[in-house]
């Protein structure tokens, strides 16, 4: 799922200084599930928001609506039973629900309330680690369903560099050395020899270096 | 893109002269002698040497490694490199660096990733006086040591900062003056060395024996071809073109195999240079006359008429002054014969390429070979546990019926005593020596997916070493540097000793179960001991003085010392004299001894803060080694250390008694206390702590009751109890940190030892 957090307070009090009603918009998907943007969050962010205007001399009125997903049309189209209550939105979303928004909604002032990180998971309760990159030409397959494009640093495709030390990476002690679980990993399914391998030159279009990037499936088209 | 992604493309634009992007380089493709770096001290280190051919295989034509420091595992990576055979297809060059200072080594150690600063090094710079001098000597002395190891073409030296030393550890390993190819007119016959590379020494009389006959056939060659120029310069014959391409053919194929490729136009000089210096120097090694010279002299003449045309130079492949005398039959090269040659390039690397096939699939079959070995060593190896497992099932199965056997006599016989003895036996007629089933595969192979550093600890102190007994029969104790039985881990140069205690009077309170082995010799401390040492293999002997105590037979100071001194006279192992334990007594005791024993050693125990003292002040004198006792507590044992040395006593002749239960009577305790000790000794630098520890445990075993119970249904019988009591006492004193174990019952030593040396060796 897309993980994110929440951006710093001052940062969004700056946005909405000049709003005097916004409506906090939480979104159901991911964002609630790594407890950056769901309903509570939003709840709690805007009371942070009246706190903080408080305290800055201003005053704001702040409402908190929640929307099932904010990367769907017929979700987004929700919005409008609140039209003419609020100065600007506030999105909880990930980048691509205040996009979204921002698409679809040409009257309406929309602002991130969240820094969205990476795609990952919960590693831990209260932790989680990037797991794709999204380059869109995935190699799972070659490299025991551990990828080195998103969890090595350097996101080499030939194995690990002369920094890999104890399984831990060069440039921080924390960082898994990818590299190393893989070749564990293949070790243990008996297919070293896949390390072997070299790995051509990669076609990095597909990972948004050919620019922003789109699927069209033609079965779907209408 | 990564490093063997990059070398890949480079290597393209080279030899295909094409773009990654498929387009035709049209103008002058770069001429490359490609490098790369590899590191053999990064992890997975199985791993370096295979990713240092998929370096080679992508296009490397030499390789620089990583900084050497660890030779040893250089060593093991470059064998590996070997066994694929990578160093007769790439340079490579050892990376070495002179530390510059102590804080420089410690800081590569500590900080740089993928680099091993051996504890070696670190010392050698430590305790160097002149660091720097020491630093360039470090650098030579590995510069020596890699230059041995097969497949290493030469070094880079990395002077990092302090250029300026570079001469001075070049000199030191004997790699000055560089071979210089233009002063010197008899080497230019052998092979040419480039600057970067260091080449090991050649057969000089076989190359010399090549370099003649090819002599003649420059000269044969040369005298057709000055013939021919004189007639028209620009034709050829296509036979000819043959011929040359033929040799040409024979010096690219060397060449490829040694991983050259086209020469710059700088090394293309120098190899017309050396042409020249070699014509003149075969007219005067094989006296020429100066006909056959000229011709030879033409001969070269039309090359330097070849060379002015950089355009069709450039486009063939000139073989590399590197492969050697072959160099010199560089031929006269047309467009016809560079066709050729491209011909047999393409042939040649299709040789080439079923050549690494065929040995790919060569390897693979050897690695199926090993690995159906391993497997069936495995297999071996898990039938034969589990026979030594049935074994084990099948004698205890024996020993549990033979018990109940016993017992049903014993009942019908309904006398407890007799019951008693009876039962006694089956346990007490084993008490040879065990031995435990072993594991001989080391923890690192054994877990070889898991890496070391996960589970090893690393420990900054040692324990003393304490010598016990007389010299010439010296035991020593302690010495390890990590947890008990953690081989893996430091050193552990001595086992545990387990002394047999012999009681200076008839000991009352002994159960027959354990007094019948010594029933024999139970009035005799002499007789008792030689007994143990004799019969039972005791390494060590603890003389207890029980009965000194005022509280109970109160035998006086003079005869216990005595009997002592008897005692350590009659035998020839350690002997440790442990009185009552009130420290009045004891002084008395103690010290009397002292006097009667002349120069024999012993070891006297146990000194409490009461009268570490006199007894300290007299085994200083007499140089015997003591035991420092205090009551189960870190702190209290520690003070008693502190005072003793203090005192003037040195700790190296301290073993330390932290006073002990026995199972079921405070081990959880006594464990605790003497691992916390340990541990404090090893990794804290606590060094009051860094002392044997002895356990005088037997006493503590057979006082409890279980072991005086008699045989009965619910609790088993009753030797055997005792037995294992004692055993597994020790057991866990030797995991929690013992040294020194004092045991009494034959049969629980017995087991004990079986588990030491399982453990061991």
């Amino acid at each position: 799922m897309i993980i994110a957090e929440r951006k710093p307070m001052a940062e969004i009090l700056e946005m909405v200084e000049d709003c005097e009603k916004v409506l906090v918009l939480a979104c159901r998907g991911c964002v609630t599930v790594c407890s950056a943007g769901g309903e509570r969050e939003a709840d709690i962010l805007s009371s942070l928001i009246r706190l903080g205007m408080k305290k800055a001399g201003k005053s704001i009125e702040v409402s908190t609506a929640s929307l099932v997903r904010q990367c769907d049309r017929e979700y987004v189209a929700e919005i409008d039973q609140w039209d003419g209550e609020y100065d600007a939105i506030v999105s909880t979303a990930c980048g691509v629900g205040v996009n979204f928004i921002s698409n679809l909604r040409k009257d309406t002032m929309v602002y991130p309330a969240l820094n969205t990180t990476f795609f990952g998971g919960s590693a831990e309760q209260g932790e989680w680690t990037e797991q794709c990159a999204g380059c869109g030409d995935c190699v799972l397959h070659l490299t025991g369903g551990l990828c080195p494009v998103a969890r090595c640093a350097k996101s080499l495709m030939n194995g690990p560099c002369g920094g890999s030390v104890d399984g831990r990476c060069e440039i921080r002690k924390d960082v898994e050395c990818i590299w190393q679980s893989i070749h564990d990993r293949l070790g243990s399914f008996d297919r070293s020899a896949q390390m072997e391998v070299i790995a051509p030159i990669r076609d990095w279009s597909t990972a948004g270096h050919g620019g922003p990037r789109k699927v069209v499936r033609d079965d779907l088209t209408v | 893109m990564d490093s063997i992604q990059m070398l890949g493309m480079t290597k393209g634009m080279r030899d295909e002269q094409v773009f990654l992007c498929g387009e035709e380089i049209k103008s002058d493709a770069p001429r490359l002698f490609l490098g790369a770096a590899a590191n053999p001290f990064a992890y997975p280190f199985e791993y370096r040497a295979v990713r240092l051919g998929k370096k080679v295989a992508a296009g490397a034509d030499f390789i620089q490694t990583q900084i050497i420091y660890n030779v040893a595992k250089f060593r093991e990576f470059m064998k590996m490199v070997r066994d694929l055979g990578l160093h007769e297809k790439c340079y490579i060059l050892a990376g070495v660096t002179p530390p510059k200072s102590l804080g420089m080594a410690r800081y590569m150690k500590k900080f740089v990733p993928g680099m091993e600063v051996t504890d070696d090094v670190i010392r050698r710079m430590k305790d160097a006086k002149d660091k720097q001098d020491e630093g360039i000597q470090i650098c030579a002395d590995i510069i020596n040591e890699v230059k041995e190891i097969e497949g290493v073409a030469g070094i880079h030296c990395m002077a990092i900062e302090w250029e300026s030393a570079v001469p001075e550890i070049l000199t030191r390993a004997g790699l000055l003056p560089r071979p210089d190819i233009r002063d010197s007119t008899e080497e230019s016959l052998e092979k040419e060395i480039p600057d970067e590379i260091v080449v090991q020494t050649v057969d000089t009389d076989a190359l010399l024996e090549r370099a003649k006959i090819e002599a003649q056939e420059i000269i044969n060659a040369a005298q057709v071809e000055a013939e021919r120029l004189r007639k028209n310069a620009a034709t050829i014959d296509s036979k000819e073109i043959e011929t040359t391409v033929g040799t040409n053919i024979d010096a690219l194929q060397s060449a490829d195999d040694s991983g050259e490729h086209e020469m710059n136009e700088k090394e293309r000089i120098m190899a017309l240079d050396s042409v020249n210096l070699g014509l003149a120097a075969l007219k005067k090694a094989y006296g020429l006359t100066d006909d056959q010279f000229e011709a030879l002299s033409s001969f070269a003449g039309a090359h330097a008429i070849l060379k002015r045309e950089p355009e069709i130079a450039n486009a063939a492949s000139e073989p590399a002054p590197a492969s050697a005398p072959e160099t010199q039959t560089t031929p006269v090269i047309d467009d016809s014969a560079e066709k050729n040659e491209a011909a047999a390039k393409a042939k040649l690397k299709e040789e080439a390429d079923a050549r690494r096939a065929r040995d790919a699939e060569e390897a693979k079959e050897a690695k199926a070979i090993a690995d159906a070995k391993a497997a069936d060593e495995a297999k071996a190896k898990a039938e034969e546990a589990k026979k030594a497992e049935e074994e084990a099932k099948a004698k205890v199965e024996a020993e549990h019926k033979a018990a109940e056997r016993a017992k049903a006599a014993a009942t019908a016989k309904e006398e407890v005593a007799a019951k008693e003895k009876t039962v006694a036996k089956p346990a007490s007629d084993i008490v040879d020596s065990q031995e435990f089933a072993k594991e001989t595969v080391l923890l690192a192979d054994r877990s070889t997916k898991v890496t070391p550093n996960t589970y090893e600890t690393k420990y900054s102190g040692i324990i003393r070493a304490v010598k016990m007994g007389n010299e010439g029969n010296e035991k020593v104790v302690g010495g390890c540097g990590s947890m008990p039985f953690q081989l893996f881990e430091g050193e552990h140069p001595n086992k545990p000793l387990i002394a047999m205690e012999v009681s200076d009077v008839k000991p009352e309170e002994w159960p027959e179960t354990l007094s019948q082995h010594f029933s024999d010799v139970y009035d005799n401390p002499v007789a008792w001991a030689e007994k143990c040492v004799k019969i039972y293999g005791a390494e060590a002997i603890a003389v207890t003085l029980g009965s000194t105590d005022p509280n109970g037979i109160n035998r006086s100071a003079d005869d216990a010392a005595k009997t002592a001194a008897d005692v350590i006279a009659a035998v020839d192992v350690p002997v440790i004299v442990w009185g009552c334990g009130n420290a009045e007594k004891d002084t008395e005791t103690l010290r009397g001894l002292t006097s009667v024993i002349g120069d024999k050693k012993v070891c006297l125990a146990p000194l409490e803060d009461a009268n570490y003292r006199t007894i300290g002040a007299t085994a200083m004198a007499f140089q015997h080694p003591v035991v420092g006792a205090s009551p189960i507590d870190v702190n209290l044992a520690k003070q008693l250390n502190i005072l003793l040395e203090n005192l003037g006593v040195s700790l190296d002749t301290v073993l330390m008694d932290p006073s002990i239960g026995a199972l079921g009577y405070g081990i959880e305790y006594t464990y605790s206390v003497m691992e916390r000790i340990r541990i404090a000794a090893l990794t804290q630098q606590d060094e009051k702590l860094q002392v044997p520890i002895i356990c005088n445990l037997g006493c503590e075993v057979w006082k409890a009751k279980e072991t005086k119970l008699p045989s009965d249904e619910m609790i088993g019988d009753q030797e055997t109890r005792g037995i294992m009591m004692e055993a597994l006492t020790a057991s866990c004193m030797l995991i929690a940190g013992g040294e020194v174990m004092i045991m009494r019952h034959p049969r629980a030593i017995s087991l004990t030892k079986a588990m030491i040396n399982g453990l061991m060796d």
